[in-house]
């Protein structure tokens, strides 16, 4: 079992053609948040670098007679961290958290928005394997995330700047064509789980598309899609009805007897958005009684942490918890001194300062002190600044930015676009996180905007 | 809330923490990284059933053997923090619905062995009862829930009986289970022996009667007299067609004793006769103490893919198995001795949560599978005497 890390982004400063990953084995494709750091151990890509103290804040995680080796690598990667001043951001939090009063996006905003419809547009020109930006299909599974997250930061960024309206809802319609696109699915339907991606269970793809569908008809009063989204918001609440009266649990499975707490949130959301579309009653009907399930069945009682997963036919929940920022992201608004708990225990639980506070950075695992490695995905470090943003907590967004810029090197290129000078393929579409950490205006603010009168502007 | 305990869990892999972990209720960090591991492994299998040859070419050879023996851990690792027991029965679940698949077996190998895995999944049946108390595995009828595959308990050991009937009845006149036509060995033996003693545990059956005779077998012919030790095979010759005549006198057995059979074995002997298994772990020390502690982790690295009864080869089952074969025989001291060696020349490191033996090459994560095993083993007489109801329902699995 070989794992080499050739492949670079499809980002990559001067380097755009570079983005085929070479044949990679190992436990690779669970999705976003498995697999990818374990198969890195497992198959000994990992070095043990053995670095003398060199005054690393890192140093002093380990503690353990067991090896640290994530602090050891991670010192090695950050070594330059070390030995250099720590940047200013290329856009303060002031900068970013000032642009609903300015309506003028920030330096970095741009940029990450200029890659982002550049990925997205690459894509439909050129398909998948197209030259600028094209896609890894050893990592497939992950695609739909950054696809379905980079759209949720549209509303926002008309909010911000409603000059952006046209290229917003063109990147936006162009996104649900990929995410609709077989690449974006058919992992589910290789894995023999069923003959479509819709029918029954898989809510971690068809809650992200009927958000999607959701957000653009919200947003441009456009029916383009309306028939697919009332009949993808059907299966979905009728699965709702099944699974309650004939399973005795609310929500839906992504796989069979494997539900999950943050793909529910997205379902949620996406009946939320149903809502303000179509005048439905899903809030009473579904969405406020799954909250209750979550919060009943796996979420932390003292701490408000979600747990990992609930398996329905065993009843348990699987005490995992992570910083699981998705969920805190995309569920606060339902309730938000409850979760507001939670996002405090998980910024002590999973977040570490380093440089004197300027930066921080994120733990793999509860029971260790070790910083999550090359498994941003596990520990859902790129959903950090979204949910930062969810919070108003310009703090710690700022440190996680910061060790983002310090991390990929983060610039911005002549082109106007955001380039990242130090990443690897492991980080896919990641843009698209970073779109979304500046721009997100909070989903309450989304659900309460006037978007008749937005419509109506733009008609 | 027991995330103070989690938090303070002393971080150490000593012997006397890792003995101490059953009255602490919770694992050491380098075992809770061992089933971080473990789990994220089932899960892996589970979500990619069939694509695995794909993904993961060594899985979809050897994720069978891999997956039974995590199945083996699974009662020790709820008694040992029996808090996660209801979480250990659904990954005994997906063991026993994921093993069976035909994704999970080099079936062109040499090492494929059907009564093998027979007898393996038959024990992760049994084991699934023991710590569920469910009946969801007892019978392959009425699949509704079970998704990938189907062990049945009782049709798995009425095919093992009738393995050992058959065999009793032919030419060999050997009423035991081989491994391969013509071949026997003490394992998959002692393994169907445990997994008969707990279907008329749970049943009120009689397979177990046939174990006398099995037990007889294996000791008047694959073991030594004088220390007490297996040989690794004892062939018949059979051939398996119809009316085939065999001569005694053309039975051979090989005739170096191993330490990687002795490991494995006495780590089930010791349920069925402890006083020839303590014999023969003194034995297995003495002859054996001296190679397992001069092994290299290149010994151990190239020891994979080859063995009928786990993923595994020689050196990694002779040094993995002796620490299991230690905790079975309740060996504090050898334990220590092993593990510390382990730890001296496996490079451990715990990435992610998890722990890995990066020093033993492209298969270390299988390794660490095994060692899940080997490391937390509880005695069987232990585990099969526990009050097991007492778990069932709990619901306050420690937050990891």
């Amino acid at each position: 079992m070989t794992m080499k890390r050739v492949a670079r982004a499809t980002h990559v400063a001067g380097n755009s053609s570079a983005g085929k990953a070479g044949k990679r084995e190992g436990w690779l494709s669970r999705r976003s948040f498995l697999g990818a750091g374990a198969a890195a151990a497992a198959s000994g890509a990992i070095a043990a670098n053995a670095l003398a103290d060199d005054g690393c804040p890192l140093c002093s995680l380990e503690s353990s007679p067991v090896q640290l080796a994530s602090a050891q690598q991670r010192k090695s990667e950050l070594q330059k961290m070390t030995s250099g001043e720590v940047p200013s951001l290329i856009s303060s939090a002031d900068e970013v958290w000032a642009m609903s009063q300015t309506h003028q996006l920030t330096t970095h905003t741009r940029a990450a928005w200029e890659l982002h419809r550049s990925v997205i547009d690459a894509a439909i020109a050129g398909g998948w394997e197209n030259a600028a930006h094209p896609w890894i299909p050893e990592r497939q599974a992950f695609y739909r995330y950054p696809l379905a997250f980079g759209s949720y930061a549209i509303p926002s960024l008309v909010m911000i700047d409603e000059g952006e309206y046209d290229n917003a809802v063109d990147c936006l319609r162009k996104s649900i064509y990929l995410i609709k696109e077989n690449a974006a699915w058919n992992d589910w339907t290789r894995n023999k789980y069923g003959t479509d991606a819709v029918s029954r269970y898989n809510i971690m793809y068809k809650g992200h598309l009927n958000l999607m569908y959701g957000l653009y008809q919200m947003m441009t009063g456009d029916d383009q899609f309306e028939a697919e989204y009332q009949a993808m918001t059907d299966i979905i609440v009728k699965e709702y009805d099944y699974n309650k009266s004939e399973r005795g649990f609310i929500g839906v499975e992504c796989e069979p007897d494997q539900y999950f707490y943050p793909c529910n949130s997205v379902g949620m959301m996406s009946l939320l958005i149903h809502d303000k579309v179509f005048g439905t009653d899903y809030e009473d009907k579904y969405v406020m009684p799954n909250l209750d399930f979550l919060k009943q069945t796996m979420t932390d009682e003292e701490l408000h942490l979600p747990y990992f997963r609930w398996h329905p036919t065993h009843g348990n929940a699987e005490n995992f918890v992570f910083g699981d920022w998705w969920t805190l992201g995309m569920i606060h608004a339902l309730d938000p001194d409850y979760y507001q708990v939670a996002f405090d225990n998980s910024k002590d639980l999973f977040i570490t300062d380093i440089y004197d506070g300027q930066a921080c950075y994120t733990k793999a695992a509860l029971m260790t002190d070790g910083i999550s490695t090359d498994m941003e995905q596990r520990t859902w470090i790129f959903y950090l600044p979204f949910c930062c943003r969810e919070f108003d907590d310009p703090q710690t967004w700022s440190k996680i930015e910061t060790f983002f810029q310090m991390k990929y090197e983060t610039a911005v290129a002549d082109d106007g676009e955001l380039r990242f000078h130090d990443n690897t393929d492991d980080e896919t579409m990641m843009e698209a996180y970073f779109f979304l950490g500046d721009v997100h205006q909070g989903w309450r603010a989304i659900l309460d905007y006037d978007w008749p009168s937005f419509v109506s502007r733009h008609a | 809330m027991q995330l103070d305990t989690v938090k303070e869990t002393p971080v150490s892999s000593t012997a006397d923490e890792i003995w101490s972990m059953p009255d602490n209720e919770n694992y050491t960090l380098d075992i809770w990284g061992h089933y971080r591991q473990m789990t994220d492994f089932i899960d892996v299998v589970n979500y990619l059933r069939f694509v695995l040859t794909d993904e993961d070419p060594t899985t979809a050879k050897y994720g069978q053997r891999a997956l039974t023996w995590l199945g083996f851990a699974m009662p020790s690792l709820a008694y040992t923090a029996p808090s996660q027991t209801t979480d250990l029965s659904y990954f005994e679940h997906l063991v026993l619905s994921n093993a069976p698949s035909d994704y999970l077996v080099n079936k062109y190998s040499y090492y494929g062995s059907e009564n093998v895995s027979a007898a393996q999944l038959a024990l992760d049946a049994a084991f699934y009862r023991l710590i569920s108390g469910r009946d969801t595995y007892d019978t392959r009828e009425g699949s509704d829930d079970v998704l990938y595959g189907k062990v049945g308990f009782h049709e798995l050991v009425d095919e093992l009986k009738g393995v050992v009937e058959d065999n009793g009845q032919s030419a060999e006149g050997i009423p035991a289970i081989d491994t391969v036509r013509g071949r026997f060995e003490a394992l998959p033996n002692l393994i169907a022996m445990m997994a008969f003693e707990l279907h008329d545990r749970f049943f009120g059956t009689d397979y177990a009667s046939m174990n006398a005779d099995i037990l007889d077998f294996v000791e008047s012919n694959l073991r030594d007299d004088d220390t007490g030790l297996f040989y690794e095979s004892y062939m018949t010759g059979r051939l398996g067609y119809e009316e085939e005549p065999l001569d005694s006198r053309s039975r051979w057995r090989t005739s170096e004793l191993l330490p990687s059979v002795n490991a494995l074995a006495l780590v089930f002997y010791n349920h069925f006769n402890p006083e020839q298994a303590g014999r023969a772990w003194a034995s297995f020390k003495e002859r054996f103490g001296e190679e397992l502690l001069g092994m290299t982790a290149d010994d151990i690295a190239t020891s994979f893919g080859k063995s009928f009864h786990t993923a595994l080869g020689p050196s990694s089952e002779a040094l993995f198995g002796a620490l299991a074969a230690a905790r079975e025989m309740d060996d504090e001291e050898w334990f220590g001795k092993l593990q510390d060696h382990l730890f001296e020349i496996g490079d451990v490191a715990m990435t992610e949560g998890q722990t890995h033996y990066r020093a033993f090459g492209d298969y270390e994560a299988y390794m660490g599978m095994f060692l899940t095993f080997a490391r937390t083993h509880i005695p069987w007489k232990t585990l099969l005497e526990n009050d097991w109801e007492a778990s069932y329902s709990r619901n306050d699995s420690i937050m990891h």
